[in-house]
């Protein structure tokens, strides 16, 4: 074992990087402890499966928007749109403060070399909105569940991005433009950062359909350069069949497998009486009872049939719009109350060009009272203060017209909102300006809701670095203190 | 974080919490200072005057004075500069973090404690000494102790560094576990059972050669290694947008240099020679379609979106594989380690500035298809470079941001200035013909005139076949004279019955549902379904002129209640119908066509009539080459000329948006009468014209070519002024003639057509709509006609012409690369080498060569291994041989009894023993399928599809792997990141185990190798004799007494009975158990 390590890696840890085993990258050193076999690892050494402090939260739900969602017509209303519309830029109160913003065009990488036009004429909000809850924070009509959960919101309405294209996802993930090429992403650094709580599952899950080839691809759930143990593991929802080779072919049975595993441990043991310092068969023998776990554990998860009429319904399972997400946030809920510590959920389709009213009608309605039930169910299972939700989407969508009835992308200024995990409620942070153009208050680049997560996990982002990998100050992100509790 | 913002609460924080002594300056002071300050401040670079690598150059200070003054903290600058309380931080914005606190009060502590120094501290040696800028040495081979070891000059280097470390070697592997390394490592396949049980008979150094030469011979040595190289080479296939064809990383048809990389290992082509085609292939060998593909390697890089990241991988990388050289660090400063300037990457850059892709053809046959641009792109072709600007400019980028170029100094290309500053003369070269007009090189050019042959021949078939038809037409209609003047009535109509179906009972040979709910009661056929289009049909086409009886009922359930028929059926969305409609607002009897999947209601074909729900109807349809006509309930109803053209087809019956009972169906043959057969006589005689129209326009389509070609060739090969024009003329006149003649082959086929509309009495409108035609046909002809006459020189090139000049650019860098006195491509290449036979290399960092990465453990073995290489011309298989053949490879790989090795070397770097390895991805899926007997040795062409990988057994290297594609089964196994990888991964991961256990890979394999396994054996075969031959079969060794126990406790004691597929099954599932077992993956 001691005789390899990864592609382009400098190993610091030997132990670990020379394995890399287990869905954690850590299930090694664990199970070997266990057995009291293998050198102890370099004390003391971080990430060693511990967080560095105490954190608040244990597991991260993450839903993300592909295609980018209007942020002046979900979290950041904007009435000016309204008020102006029609008008071009320069002929609102507003021109100057866009045009010659210090912040325009100046983080802004342009896609194949062409700067997106500027969209001048100002388009109106197509929906209301009003103050909810306790809070008074405005939330669009298109939002009337997670409306009732506003109180549990800190919404970050001063995010900006550097794409202005739709790899802006996998930057979004990872922290850089699709330019620099691939990077680890959010949820694999999480992983690499904590241990596990429950081995017999997969610690970094994503449900949906990633982004494209085009925009970054699995990266937006991998691991990169550190490993793909580290990589986002996908599952579906389907019972029968939810994990890649996690399903014994139809004439096997479950019996004759156990007969089958328990020859092939007695074979392994008795290669390792030759073998005593092999690492990696010992290793190899665990992961064998690990996976016959984990065939019997994660078809348990995803049945979502012993869930209460009333959760079922809480989340929308029982209405076709809202189906799909309604399996996949209640599949989360029942993931992190087993310990899963990430999960990736995508839900795409909000690239709203054109007929934006229309569009964000129907995704809306897919996505509001899932995420909400969601919210609702963890809070009455007191599971919310441990859990941080977190709602994100690539970039918002222009406050100007794109053609007659939708909106461009957005990387200026746009909205994200977190929930539970030790962060504060009902809360609104940072600002765009009148039209919703530039976030202009408390700005926010992507990787500070990376590092307000890792942070409220208990992990500092400078911490996670691997030599021969430098990370830039922008990689590791500044946690957002203003919203945490 | 809070910072401390001023000296007093530093001060604080020393007199609270310090004691100077427990600071340690080796320990705790200097690392920092050199991981923060050396950069600028030391060997390589000493700014502002200041070194800070030993405590003597702080004090002596810079130009600013003393950087310390011992005891005083307060009082030294050093402390000022990391606080920022001189004004000014250290170390600069982007280049480097700023030192935390604890760090400061660290540093200040050892300041206040007086700054104490170690004894002869030494300065930093300067990083242009450092070993791998210096040349390769040609070291004298030592004298180990044992004599055993003195055999080979490897054994020699590995043995004597053993011996400086009391290591002592275990002894030699079994035969077995060689023979299986030896099988894996250079082919990756494991050796059969009968190659093991031969080996194992006759074990001898000269076995062991024989064994060695044979693995290097074979085709799959080049897969193997094909697949190491491609790793390092980062080999990708295209990726972008799939479902639109939409390209954005990498090559079409890059498959090509993966195919250049294992033939060029197979024929162990010098690896100097393999960097210098990868590099400039179409410099060196610019017109060899063999070779071109080489350039694969850099096609590789390509980026849709952004031509600076493309360079930056190809500048980047290439230093990396090649050099081990981390260039990347340049690219927006300084290097922080290597004496590398941010100057030197730009200059490196330069080499590639002038390069881009382009896709050249192989054949005029091969088919194009759509991209995402709706362009029409080669279904194959070579990727290639080429230089396309010659004068493209390089600038150095600011911060390494293409925004941001330094435009006002241009660089020329150099290596970096360590190696040796401008290197190499840079020739343009002059590229042959072929190199530059790619469609004119003979074996592309030749395959332009054999379309056009090809294209001649099948119209002369067709002009035999019409002939022949006309032969047959004229006999039809003498016959039919003859008949008709016997009887005097030519006009004879019904013959024989092609159906009649009284729909009492079913006639499955007859009908078959297309879709609709179908059904026989009580002596009808009835259709309730309301569909749309319910619909069945006859299994056989009905004879071309047919007279059809229908008899039915329409129901009430529906709207329209549309019930008909269709003939000349292809399809539902092809074919010629007639219905009635018995609907609630409107009645009628219809004629309609379906054509490309749409109905089409011509106005002549609807007649409005009354009917009604439950009545029967009589539908009487006679149809006769065009001519259609209704009789419903005895009454004539339509005389319809049918507007499309007829064709051969079913039968089908309908019912649309209703229900209806079926009563019966008689469709019967009508003769031809003589008018149709005269009428069939003309078309033939026409088909003939055309056929003989067409073959002369192809002929001259032939002339064309070749006139074409001729021209190209003067043009662009030829210097004759008066050659090229003649042959331009001659080009664009047969251009023309050909053109010309497909106009008239239109205007006679446009004419005949209207003659023949004429003739059938057809409506105006259709008749006006082709006579118009006519005319704009007939106008083309004549301006074709008028071209022939004054040709102007002007003609279609028969492909692309490409800049006839390349920089040489390219050429000169692969030659510094490839020189012999470059001291890193050998060396690089060696320890690349070394890796994958050994599975370590003797420089861990195989990238990083430099000052940052790993020393090597074997310094002088690297250069012994180096300076072999080039010593055998850069031949990879006689270095091969050296390794597999020595005693070190052949170590075993189990730990020793005493430990002490282990203790002394427990990461055994020094090869007291032999590592044990998982395989690699590709080593898994190959074995198994090798072993059940179903592995694909086919070799090369495009890649497959990764979700094939269960269903086609070609070898794994041939599936698509890109960033973002990759086979779900080898992904699992660690399979090459296209990325980046220099060293592959060997995790051990439960994914691993549920893709071993339940995959159709394994789980559909493990039968067949059992029955492999028994096949082999005779077929009384005890348990004991099958477990013996499994585990040879899998693990290439016998089972151990105990294995073989508990083997035959799992064969026996699960059942009581002796059933033979019962003992099949279990014997399967032992087998599945060998491939799950960790030594099936492990190569001992």
């Amino acid at each position: 074992m001691s005789n390899s390590y990864p592609c382009g890696r400098v190993p610091r840890r030997q132990f670990l990087t020379d394995c890399g085993m287990g869905f954690t990258g850590l299930a090694l050193s664990a199970m070997l402890q266990k057995d009291g076999f293998g050198a102890a690892p370099e004390t003391g050494h971080f990430p060693n499966g511990k967080p560095l402090f105490a954190p608040k939260a244990k597991s991260v739900i993450w839903f993300f928007m592909l295609g980018g969602t209007s942020h002046v017509e979900s979290f950041d209303p904007k009435p000016a749109l309204t008020e102006h519309a029609g008008k071009t830029f320069d002929e609102s109160p507003f021109g100057k403060a866009i045009t010659e913003s210090p912040y325009y065009r100046k983080n802004v990488r342009d896609f194949a070399g062409v700067p997106r036009d500027l969209m001048p004429k100002i388009y109106p909000l197509q929906i209301g909105y009003r103050k909810r809850g306790e809070s008074g924070v405005e939330v669009s009509d298109w939002w009337p569940h997670l409306s009732e959960c506003v109180d549990d919101l800190a919404i970050v309405r001063s995010m900006w991005t550097t794409d202005n294209d739709h790899a802006a996802q996998l930057q979004f993930h990872t922290g850089r433009h699709i330019f620099d090429g691939f990077f680890p992403s959010v949820g694999s650094w999480v992983h690499y950062g904590l241990g596990t709580l429950n081995e017999n599952l997969p610690q970094f899950i994503v449900l949906g359909g990633p982004p494209g080839d085009c925009c970054g691809g699995v990266g937006a759930h991998d691991g990169s350069y550190l490993g793909p143990e580290h990589s986002g593991v996908r599952m579906n929802l389907d019972p029968n069949n939810p994990l890649a080779f996690g399903r014994p072919p139809g004439n096997v049975t479950m019996q004759q497998r156990r007969t089958q595993l328990d020859l092939l441990r007695d074979l392994n043991e008795l290669t390792a009486v030759e073998y005593p310092d092999d690492a990696a068969l010992r290793a190899r023998i665990k992961s064998y009872e690990l996976a016959f776990r984990m065939q019997a554990a994660v078809p348990e998860v995803v049945n979502l049939a012993d869930e209460t009429e009333a959760t079922q319904k809480l989340y929308g399972l029982d209405k076709a719009p809202t189906k799909t997400v309604a399996s996949q946030a209640l599949t989360a809920r029942r993931l992190v109350e087993r310990g899963v510590r990430f999960v990736q959920i995508y839900h795409d389709g909000w690239d709203a060009h054109s007929k934006l009213k229309q569009n964000h009608t129907t995704k809306t309605q897919q996505v509001d009272q899932p995420i909400a039930g969601l919210l609702k169910d963890l809070k009455q299972r007191g599971l919310l203060d441990e859990t941080l939700v977190v709602w994100a989407t690539e970039f918002g969508r222009t406050p100007g017209a794109e053609r007659s009835d939708g909106r461009d992308h957005h990387p200026y200024g746009f909205s994200v909102w977190m929930a539970g995990g030790g962060l504060k409620g009902g809360v609104t942070h940072g600002a765009t300006d009148e039209l919703g153009f530039h976030a202009v208050e408390h700005r926010h680049y992507v990787t500070d809701i990376h590092a307000t997560i890792l942070h409220q996990l208990g992990l500092d982002p400078h911490a996670l670095e691997v030599p021969g990998h430098k990370r830039l100050e922008i990689d590791f992100g500044q946690p957002i203190h203003e919203i945490i509790a | 974080m809070l910072r401390l913002a001023t000296l007093a609460a530093l001060f604080c924080l020393i007199a609270t919490q310090a004691r100077a002594e427990d600071v340690d300056y080796l320990r705790d002071v200097k690392p920092l200072l050199q991981e923060k300050c050396f950069a600028c401040h030391g060997a390589l670079k000493q700014q502002g005057g200041l070194r800070v690598d030993t405590v003597a150059s702080l004090l002596k200070g810079g130009d600013s004075g003393a950087a310390l003054v011992s005891a005083e903290p307060v009082e030294s600058l050093l402390i000022d500069v990391l606080t920022g309380d001189a004004g000014f931080r250290m170390p600069p914005e982007g280049e480097g973090s700023p030192l935390t606190d604890d760090e400061i009060s660290l540093i200040a502590r050892w300041i206040q404690a007086g700054a104490k120094a170690p004894e002869n501290e030494e300065p930093q040696t300067d990083p242009r000494a450092w070993w791998s800028y210096r040349p390769i040495a040609d070291p004298a081979v030592p004298t180990p102790k044992d004599g055993v070891w003195r055999a080979s000059p490897i054994d020699a280097f590995i043995a004597a560094a053993r011996d400086e470390r009391d290591l002592t070697p275990r002894p030699d592997a079994p035969p077995a576990v060689w023979l299986r390394r030896v099988h894996l490592d250079l082919i990756g396949l494991p050796p059969t059972r009968d190659e093991l049980l031969a080996f194992l008979k006759k074990d001898s150094r000269e076995a062991r050669e024989r064994v060695v030469d044979d693995l290097l011979a074979r085709p799959q040595y080049g897969e193997r290694w094909g697949r190491h190289w491609m790793d390092i080479w980062r080999y990708s296939d295209w990726y972008g947008r799939r479902a639109s064809n939409e390209i954005r990383y990498s090559q079409r048809h890059i498959w090509r240099w993966r195919d250049w990389i294992v033939n060029s290992l197979n024929a162990d082509k010098g690896y100097d020679q393999m960097i210098r085609e990868m590099l400039a292939a179409d410099e060196i060998a610019s017109d060899d379609p063999a070779i071109l593909p080489a350039t694969g390697y850099l096609g590789r890089n390509w980026y849709k979106f952004d031509r600076n990241v493309w360079l930056f991988d190809t500048v980047e990388k290439t230093s990396e594989a090649l050099l081990g050289l981390t260039l990347r660090c340049s690219r927006c400063h300084d290097h922080k380690y290597d004496p590398i300037t941010q100057h030197d990457y730009y200059r490196f850059r330069a080499f590639f500035e002038p390069h881009d892709v382009r896709i050249d053809p192989v054949s005029a046959s091969v088919p194009t298809e759509t991209d995402n641009n709706k362009s029409k792109v080669l279904a194959d072709g070579i990727p290639r470079i080429f230089d396309k600007e010659i004068d493209a400019k390089t600038f150095v980028f600011r911060r390494g941001d293409g925004r941001y170029p330094d435009e006002d100094n241009p660089l020329t290309p150099a290596i970096p200035a360590i190696f040796g500053g401008e290197p190499v003369a840079i020739e343009p070269v002059d590229l042959p013909p072929g190199a530059y007009y790619p469609a004119l090189r003979p074996d592309v050019r030749r395959t332009f005139v054999e379309q056009a042959d090809q294209q001649i021949a099948e119209l002369t078939e067709q002009l035999a076949d019409a002939r022949a038809a006309v032969e047959t037409a004229t006999a039809n209609v003498e016959k039919a004279r003859l008949v008709a003047a016997e009887k005097e009535n030519g006009d004879s109509t019904a013959a024989s019955d092609f159906l009649n179906d009284d729909f009492s009972k079913p006639q499955p040979n007859v009908w078959k549902t297309v879709s609709g709910d179908w059904a026989y009661e009580k002596g009808h056929l009835v259709e309730k379904a309301v569909a749309s289009f319910a619909t069945i049909v006859t299994q056989q086409n009905h004879p071309t002129n047919f007279q059809a009886t229908l008899l039915y009922v329409p129901l009430q359930p529906g709207t329209y209640r549309s019930i008909g028929f269709s003939f000349d059926y292809q399809d539902q969305g092809n074919s010629q119908d007639v219905y009635t409609s018995t609907g609630d607002a409107r009645q009628s009897v219809q004629a309609f066509h379906r054509t490309g999947g749409k109905q089409v209601y011509p106005q002549a074909g609807i007649v409005p009539t009354e009917l009604k729900v439950g009545e029967p109807a009589e539908l009487l349809v006679t149809v006769r080459g065009t001519q259609l006509s209704i009789d419903l309930n005895g009454e004539r109803k339509l005389d319809y000329v049918l507007p499309i053209k007829r064709q051969p087809g079913k039968f089908a019956l309908w019912v649309h948006a209703g229900s209806a009972e079926f009563h019966s169906l008689q469709i019967s043959e009508l003769t031809e009468s003589l008018d149709d057969l005269e009428r069939k006589l003309r078309d033939a005689q026409h088909a003939v014209k055309l056929a003989e129209l067409k073959l002369k326009a192809g002929q001259a389509e032939r002339d064309a070519v070749n006139a074409r070609i001729a021209a190209d060739v003067a043009e662009h090969f030829g210097t004759d002024e008066a050659e090229q024009q003649r042959t331009a003329l001659a080009a664009s006149k047969a251009e023309r003639i050909a053109a010309a003649l497909t106009a008239e082959e239109t205007v006679a086929n446009a004419e005949h057509q209207l003659a023949e509309l004429q003739a059938s009495k057809a409506d105006v409108a259709s008749i006006e709509k082709l006579e118009k035609q006519l005319a704009d046909v007939r106008t083309k002809l004549e301006s074709a006609k008028t071209a022939v006459e004054t040709p102007d020189g002007k003609y279609t090139p028969i492909g692309t012409a490409y800049p006839k000049t390349s920089t040489g650019r390219r050429t000169a860098l692969a030659n510094w690369i490839t020189s012999p006195s470059n001291p890193r491509t050998a060396r690089v290449a060696a320890n690349h080498l070394w890796n994958r036979h050994f599975g370590r290399p003797l420089v861990d960092t195989t990238e990083n060569f430099g000052l940052n990465g790993r020393l090597p453990t074997h310094p002088q073995l690297l250069d012994w291994l180096a300076t072999e290489l080039i010593r055998n011309d850069w031949k990879l298989k006689p270095l091969h041989r050296q390794i597999v053949l020595s005693k070190t490879y052949a170590l075993a790989s189990t730990p020793d009894d005493d430990q002490n090795n282990g203790k002394l070397d427990p990461e055994n770097r020094f090869y007291w023993r032999a590592n044990s390895r998982r395989m690699e991805a590709e080593l898994v899926r190959d074995s198994v399928l090798f072993l059940a007997g179903q592995l694909d040795l086919q070799r090369g062409g495009p890649d497959i599809a990764p979700d094939q990988g269960d269903k086609i057994p070609r070898r794994s290297l041939y599936f698509r792997n890109t960033p973002n594609t990759k086979m779900a089964f080898l992904e699992t196994f660690d399979v090459a990141d296209p990325n980046a990888c220099y060293r592959r991964r060997e995790s051990v991961v439960p994914q691993q185990a549920l893709a071993l256990m339940n995959s159709n890979l394994t789980a559909a394999r493990a039968p067949l190798v059992s029955d492999s396994i028994q096949a082999a054996e005779s077929s009384t075969a005890s348990d004991s004799e099958f477990i013996d031959a499994a585990f040879e079969t899998i693990l290439n060794r016998l089972p151990t007494e105990r294995e073989a126990i508990r083997s035959l406790t799992f064969l026996t004691e699960q059942t009581a009975s002796t059933d033979a597929a019962n003992q099949k099954d279990l014997r399967s599932q032992f087998v599945h158990v060998l491939l799950l077992h960790n030594d099936f993956v492990t190569i001992r």
